[in-house]
């Protein structure tokens, strides 16, 4: 276990972004932290580009990447990541909203690793979070950083 | 006979039948020429016969009475100029031969003439006369002439070749005008019948019948096209309104689709959108009664309490809509579906969700029925859910599930002894977010039924329900019993 294991987390909403640093505050995972306001952004910080071009080197442990974005939309984050040969084994979480059909086949066929909703009572919020930030930032084995 | 004359052309019968005509005219006119000569010249030669041997009667009287043989042959040697006469004599009043006259053998006449001595008659190809001689009024002796018809009768014969001959030259003329003079009627028959199965054949009611003839034809032609004209008009009002049918289905099914496709975003948008603020509205009434708590009233913390039930209401009333929105989109996926094993596990998520209930089940054998398993589960669960919700105040839950064939139709029912409902609010049943209790009594939102009864809609079934107040109520909806489905 390293404590230098980042979570990115792609959310344009302040709210949504405000609930979910809580809840992984709750299991002290809020400071390994970033917060993307999009999927442009989240491209960004990932190629280490823009106002990234200066952060460490080397892919987060799990992105928490929401659908409905400004710009580029989670669904075409997904996509960019997995055709790109240094992020492709990027552990990414859909952290969304609601469970649509076509939205949950299109992510898996892109080879999402997981699909979360988020519950609408907080409670099961929190509890959500939790097990995803716990599973993805601390159990679940990195893949090999490759470059 | 009957039956192979009908199988013929009109050509072959108009023929057939001027034919038969004339060759029956024709026998019948010949017959009756070659009776009328035959009657006629047979009399003609007797009465020449007859005229002959009066002759040499009448010139043998000397000869007789004075008993000269020879003067009674030179007149019998007269008879040479009538070659027919092969044969004559001259017998006297006793009946014995007094003169003769022969170029055939005499015993072949002897014996001809042998029998009665007057009048005459046909032997062989033969004529035998007889003529009595008369001298002052009494018989004195009888010429008797035996005339050769061999002649005659090969006459006769050339005249029956020539009646033949002529009978057969007519037929073949009436042949020739038959089969021209046919024409008349069958040509036009035969276009009248070539048109209509080239219209049959190509399905061309444009093709006209042409008109040859103004008489019972001609009027069948005109009535002929007149239908076609009919057709026709008809064939093309049809196609027009076809073609504007197609347009207005194309037109509404483009229309339907972006209805289809705004209901969509719509409904994802809700889906997406809707259940943020709700969720941070929780999130945040959580966090303050968490972290300020001790800045909070008791009446301050109900409100909040009040909020956040509030909330979670609203959550559970989207997430109904969104379902029942799918169950109205989602394309079915029908095949053929054990209903037994769809009620199992029904059955077997509601006791896990339902535990210490004590419930007395009573499942009839389902049939197999074709639609869509996901949505039929649906089905079931709202039903049996109801049922299991409703008869909660229950000491002893009843709940019977059954079904039976009616009218090409499995009707399925779900019973139970629950609490029931006033029949006069039947029609709100299956409604959407229809409630026929509080929310005190019963939870839920009103939407389970609706779900039911759009599923089975779509499922070309019907739903309906039978209730009474305290006593219980009965879920009825029922299926199509469709063949692709086996038994």
């Amino acid at each position: 276990m390293s404590d230098a294991r980042t979570i990115l987390l792609a959310e344009d909403n302040p709210r949504d972004v405000e609930l979910t640093l809580e809840a992984l505050a709750e299991h002290n995972l809020a400071s390994q932290v970033t917060v993307v306001k999009d999927g442009v952004e989240a491209l960004e910080y990932l190629h280490c580009e823009g106002k990234y071009k200066d952060r460490r080197k080397g892919n987060p442990a799990v992105l928490l990447l929401d659908i409905k974005m400004p710009r580029l939309d989670g669904i075409e984050v997904l996509k960019a990541i997995r055709s790109d040969p240094v992020l492709r084994m990027l552990s990414v979480v859909m952290l969304t909203s609601s469970r649509e059909e076509p939205d949950l086949k299109k992510c898996y066929e892109l080879g999402v690793n997981a699909y979360v909703v988020k519950p609408v009572d907080f409670e099961d919020f929190i509890e959500a979070v939790k097990q995803v930030g716990v599973f993805w930032a601390v159990i679940n084995e990195m893949p090999p950083q490759g470059g | 006979m009957l039956g192979i004359i009908r199988k013929q052309s009109i050509k072959a019968k108009l023929m057939l039948i001027i034919m038969l005509t004339s060759i029956v005219c024709l026998l019948l006119t010949g017959a009756a020429v070659v009776v009328y000569e035959r009657y006629h010249v047979t009399r003609d030669l007797v009465s020449d016969m007859n005229a002959l041997a009066m002759l040499i009667a009448d010139r043998s009287t000397a000869a007789l009475t004075f008993q000269d043989p020879r003067l009674a042959e030179e007149n019998l040697a007269a008879l040479h100029v009538k070659p027919a006469v092969v044969a004559a004599c001259i017998l006297n009043e006793n009946g014995d031969v007094f003169a003769r006259y022969n170029t055939i053998d005499a015993s072949e006449f002897d014996l001809a003439a042998g029998g009665k001595k007057q009048g005459h008659r046909f032997i062989h190809d033969h004529l035998l006369h007889y003529a009595p001689i008369f001298l002052g009024g009494k018989e004195i002796g009888t010429v008797c002439i035996y005339a050769d018809l061999k002649g005659f009768y090969r006459q006769r014969s050339y005249f029956m070749l020539l009646v033949a001959m002529v009978i057969l030259f007519s037929s073949l003329i009436a042949l020739y005008l038959s089969s021209r003079l046919q024409l008349l009627v069958s040509r036009p028959l035969r276009q009248l019948t070539e048109t209509t199965q080239s219209i049959a054949a190509k399905k061309n009611y444009a093709l006209r019948a042409e008109k040859s003839s103004d008489d019972e034809i001609g009027i069948l032609v005109d009535a002929f096209n007149g239908m076609l004209e009919t057709i026709d008009a008809q064939n093309q009002e049809r196609e027009k309104l076809n073609a504007e049918l197609e347009e207005r289905v194309a037109k509404r099914t483009t229309q339907l689709e972006a209805a289809n496709r705004e209901l969509e975003a719509f409904s994802y948008s809700v889906s997406h959108d809707l259940r943020a603020p709700l969720r941070h509205a929780s999130g945040f009434v959580d966090l303050l009664l968490k972290r300020c708590q001790a800045d909070l009233s008791e009446k301050g913390r109900h409100y909040l309490d009040a909020i956040a039930d509030s909330v979670r209401q609203m959550g559970v009333l989207i997430d109904d809509l969104l379902q029942f929105s799918r169950t109205g989109r989602t394309e079915l996926r029908l095949r053929d579906t054990n209903m037994n094993e769809v009620l199992a596990d029904v059955r077997a998520s509601l006791r896990q969700d339902n535990p210490g209930r004590e419930i007395e089940w009573i499942v009839g054998d389902m049939p197999r029925v074709f639609g869509d398993e996901a949505m039929l589960k649906l089905v079931w669960m709202n039903l049996l859910s109801n049922a299991v919700k409703f008869t909660r105040t229950r000491k002893k839950a009843m709940i019977e599930v059954g079904v039976r064939p009616e009218g090409g139709e499995h009707v399925f029912f779900v019973r139970d002894n629950g609490v029931g409902f006033d029949m006069q609010y039947a029609h709100k049943l299956f409604g959407v977010f229809q409630r026929l209790h509080s929310l005190d009594e019963f939870e839920g939102t009103g939407i389970g039924l609706a779900n039911v009864r759009r599923i089975v809609l779509r499922h070309e079934g019907r739903t309906w329900a039978e209730s009474e107040l305290d006593k219980g109520t009965t879920i009825y909806f029922t299926l199509p019993i469709r063949k692709e489905v086996k038994p």
